[in-house]
């Protein structure tokens, strides 16, 4: 369910569906995906889900995947 | 006339059978009735529930948690009444197998104790059949006719039994019932022992020893080490001690997740996980050594040599190269050793660490100096690892306090360029997360250990190796050691005693919490492992008990003798322990076991239940085709006898392989070749190497290529011993040219 929604999310950045995006998407040229799109993303994600990423935890996101499972482990936390 | 014994036995065992049945048509439509609740709570789930949910919607959120804790609940009851359901059909099939008669001091009546797996109540709440754990239950394993005593928690209870029986029930009826006066090692002992092995281990609960009893039933030592025979039943004790100790655990929580079973291999695991729930225990994981290790180091040592291959390299090299891979993991696995790595630990704090200054939005937010002194000040019983997180995260603070500001620079900074394509708030963002990605690299230098490469330095820098050895006794060849270490490290490759090294040093210096529910460990065939392999279990579970059995004639490729259990207790530091024995051997024939005295230290006692058979045989072939062919037919005449499982032993893997290329042809059955990997049921025809028939049984063995080049040092001894009593009723051993010295009894070995 998060990863859908984040899947839409990083969609609109692109300008492009939602359905090729999966957990193993990576924040890489080859996907398509640029640093820049990559902290719209991080900049979107705050705003959907109401959450702070700091930057040094941004700076560890290599997937959509560790984007889902940052956004799960913070809703734990609440 | 009167109803005989035999009537009267049996119109009792139908009552319970009775008993039994109405209970377990109950327990069935209560099973069904929470199915159904199961059943009606998910088709709610699925009209009512919302499933696409937002984000947010927390209503739907808490109506969808509420069934499912309802459907976990019920669940629950499911897995219970399942659980009950099995001990119930289970006693239907044999209700119970013992009897005595007790009559408490002080008192005028006669108790009948009916013994079996399980307990069981009738309607009105009698009890039918006592547990084989209950405290009475324990006088039928260890008296005879006569005075008794038993402990449960009112204290001693004393008495006299008058009748001590067994029975032999299959499917609800009566096949078979003996008074006994004396021990249980008679005619039923006779009757299990005779058959032939089964394809897993089965539970021996008719069946135990007074010994044996002993053991299972202690809970007076934190520290229990058994020293067995081979055939001793060391496996089985210690799985009933398992159950019995979850029974007693119904009081003070021991469930299965609390105890830690260390096998050798995955197959001998294998062979054994049917016994715990034989006996209406939950399945208890079994952990292998290497596991563990994988678990702990994997992934800073990837490509580190398994013990099979260990063992494999070992059995296979000679000469210089053997005595070098000898010395090397003697060394390593040593006291001594671990002195050094906890010396390393120490020394790393204070020396090591390549601290550095920090610097954020273009200033020094932290020096290195003061980063380490603040290491050095934080509390010393933390892992040095989990004090450098902590000074990561302190160093983090302060950036994140400062993030903001530096962001707001940035965006005006890019203010300055309207003319670029971006938004000014993600090209900042991007930038701060650059930024925050190359601090984080630099900061990881030194607040994370690169475990691997700490190790390799003990052997590279060998001033600093001499530094942690400074006043150590340590092995004459230590240079050669040292220089071969480094290269094999440099090579990014390991060996068997550097995983476990590695693995040592990675608790001391990081901590693990894994397996911190573990209240009892029970170590098996532990005569193998090295003091650095208790090192590692006290700091895993250091607040646990053990359980630790072994036979110091079993060892491979390496020398143990009774002071391997003073080291044990040193080591693991527990206030009480003991040494208790196990000196019967059942599983083999008195011949066998006559012959397989001969390959060991006569100074440990050795007895066997009176059980005989055809002696081991010795064939000699006049060359290998010759033999293989002897082999074969060998092979063909005892299937044809009825024996279910048959084992070639060969002293290698790569000698079970090409024996197996050689045969695999030449009969009309399948000769599966079990290596490493192999995790199946024992029966059929097997080649492998013996180190990992260890701990298993056959009813028939062949050992094959029992020349006097193979089997010629004080190891190889050994490895006949344990060869020789995997057999439970027929032995035989194949060679070529000279045979080996050890087969004519005496025979001086050579050092290696």
């Amino acid at each position: 369910m998060i990863l859908q929604q984040v899947a839409r999310l990083l969609a609109e950045i692109l300008g492009e569906g939602e359905e090729g995006i999966t957990e193993e998407t990576a924040f890489t040229p080859e996907y398509g995906i640029q640093p820049i799109d990559a902290a719209a993303l991080v900049i979107a994600v705050e705003k959907k889900f109401h959450l702070t990423v700091y930057d040094d935890e941004a700076a560890c996101f290599a997937t959509v995947g560790d984007v889902v499972r940052y956004i799960e482990a913070s809703q734990g936390d609440k | 006339m009167g109803p005989t014994q035999w009537d009267k036995e049996s119109e009792h065992l139908a009552e319970v059978y009775r008993d039994i049945c109405r209970e377990l048509l109950r327990r069935e439509s209560e099973v069904k009735a929470y199915k159904e609740t199961i059943l009606e709570t998910k088709q709610s789930i699925w009209e009512e529930g919302d499933h696409t949910w937002e984000y947010g919607d927390t209503d739907a959120a808490v109506d969808v948690k509420q069934s499912m804790d309802v459907l976990k609940q019920e669940n629950r009851k499911v897995k219970i009444a399942r659980h009950q359901l099995n001990k119930l059909e289970r006693l239907k099939q044999s209700p119970y197998f013992g009897r005595i008669d007790f009559m408490e001091k002080g008192f005028l009546n006669t108790e009948k104790i009916y013994i079996g797996i399980t307990s069981f109540f009738n309607e009105e709440g009698d009890i039918l059949i006592y547990d084989w754990r209950a405290p009475v239950s324990g006088i039928f394993y260890d008296f005879e006719l006569g005075p008794a005593s038993y402990q449960c928690l009112d204290g001693l209870i004393e008495g006299t039994v008058s009748l001590k029986r067994q029975y032999r029930i299959t499917e609800g009826r009566l096949d078979y019932m003996l008074d006994t006066s004396i021990k249980i090692d008679d005619e039923l002992l006779q009757e299990v022992l005779s058959k032939n092995t089964d394809e897993k281990m089965r539970n021996i609960v008719t069946t135990i020893q007074k010994e044996q009893n002993r053991i299972i039933r202690d809970e007076n030592h934190q520290l229990l080490m058994v020293q067995g025979v081979a055939g001793s039943g060391k496996t089985s004790v210690a799985l009933h001690r398992v159950a019995y100790l979850m029974y007693q655990g119904l009081s003070s929580k021991l469930a299965s997740n609390n105890i830690a079973i260390l096998s050798p291999s995955s197959l001998f695991a294998q062979y054994i996980s049917n016994v715990l729930p034989e006996l209406g225990e939950d399945h208890v994981a079994t952990l292998a050594f290497e596991d563990i290790c994988h678990q702990i180091s994997g992934r800073d040592l990837p490509a580190a040599q398994t013990r099979n291959q260990f063992f494999e390299k070992l059995i296979t090299c000679t000469g210089n190269q053997k005595e070098l891979m000898k010395s090397s993991m003697e060394f390593k696995a040593s006291h001594t050793f671990v002195t050094m790595l906890n010396r390393l630990v120490i020394h790393y704090e204070r020396k090591l660490i390549p601290f550095r200054d920090v610097y954020y939005n273009h200033r020094q937010i932290f020096g290195g100096y003061l980063l380490k002194a603040q290491l050095l000040k934080r509390d010393t019983r933390t892992p040095v690892a989990i004090r450098l997180k902590q000074t990561e995260a302190m160093i983090l603070q302060k950036v994140r306090e400062e993030n903001k500001t530096r962001i707001t620079a940035l965006e005006r900074f890019m203010d300055q360029y309207p003319e670029h394509t971006y938004e000014s708030k993600e090209f900042a963002r991007m930038l701060s997360i650059r930024e925050n990605r190359a601090l984080l690299f630099h900061i990881h230098e030194f607040t994370e250990i690169d475990y691997a490469a700490l190790y390799h330095k003990i052997f590279h820098d060998r001033a600093l190796f001499y530094i942690l050895a400074k006043g150590l006794e340590l092995p004459g060849n230590i240079e050669e050691i040292r220089r071969r270490s480094d290269e094999r490290l440099s090579h990014k490759t390991s060996q068997y005693e550097d995983a476990l090294a590695i693995a040592f040093l990675k608790i001391k210096m990081a901590g693990c919490n894994s397996y911190k529910n573990i209240k009892q460990v029970i170590v098996d065939e532990a005569q193998d492992y090295y003091p650095i392999h208790f090192e590692i279990l006290n700091a895993l579970f250091p607040k646990a008990k053990y359980t630790v059995l072994g036979d110091v004639n079993q060892t491979i490729e390496k020398q143990a003798s009774l002071t391997f259990y003073e080291d044990v207790q040193r080591i693991l530091e527990k206030k009480t322990s003991a040494l208790l024995t196990l000196s019967k051997s059942f599983r083999c024939t008195n011949e066998i076991i006559a012959f397989s005295t001969k390959f060991i230290d006569r100074s440990i006692k050795q007895e066997c239940f009176s059980r005989h058979g055809i002696s081991p045989e010795i064939i000699a072939g006049g060359t290998q085709d010759d033999l293989d062919q002897q082999l074969a037919a060998f092979i063909q005449t005892l299937t044809e006898q009825g024996f279910k499982s048959v084992c070639i032993l060969c002293k290698s893997l790569k000698g079970s392989a090409e024996l197996h290329g050689r045969i695999k042809d030449s009969l009309d059955m399948d000769i599966i070749l079990m290596d490493d990997m192999f995790a199946r049921e024992l029966s059929g025809i097997f080649i492998t190497p013996i180190y990992l028939a260890k701990g298993l049984e056959f009813d028939a063995v062949m050992i094959y290529d029992v020349d006097d080049t193979h089997y010629r040092s004080v190891d190889d001894r050994k490895l006949l011993y344990i060869a020789s009593t995997r057999a439970l009723h027929r032995l035989a051993l194949f060679y070529t040219g000279k045979p080996s010295r050890f087969l004519s009894g005496g025979g001086q070995e050579d050092a290696l």
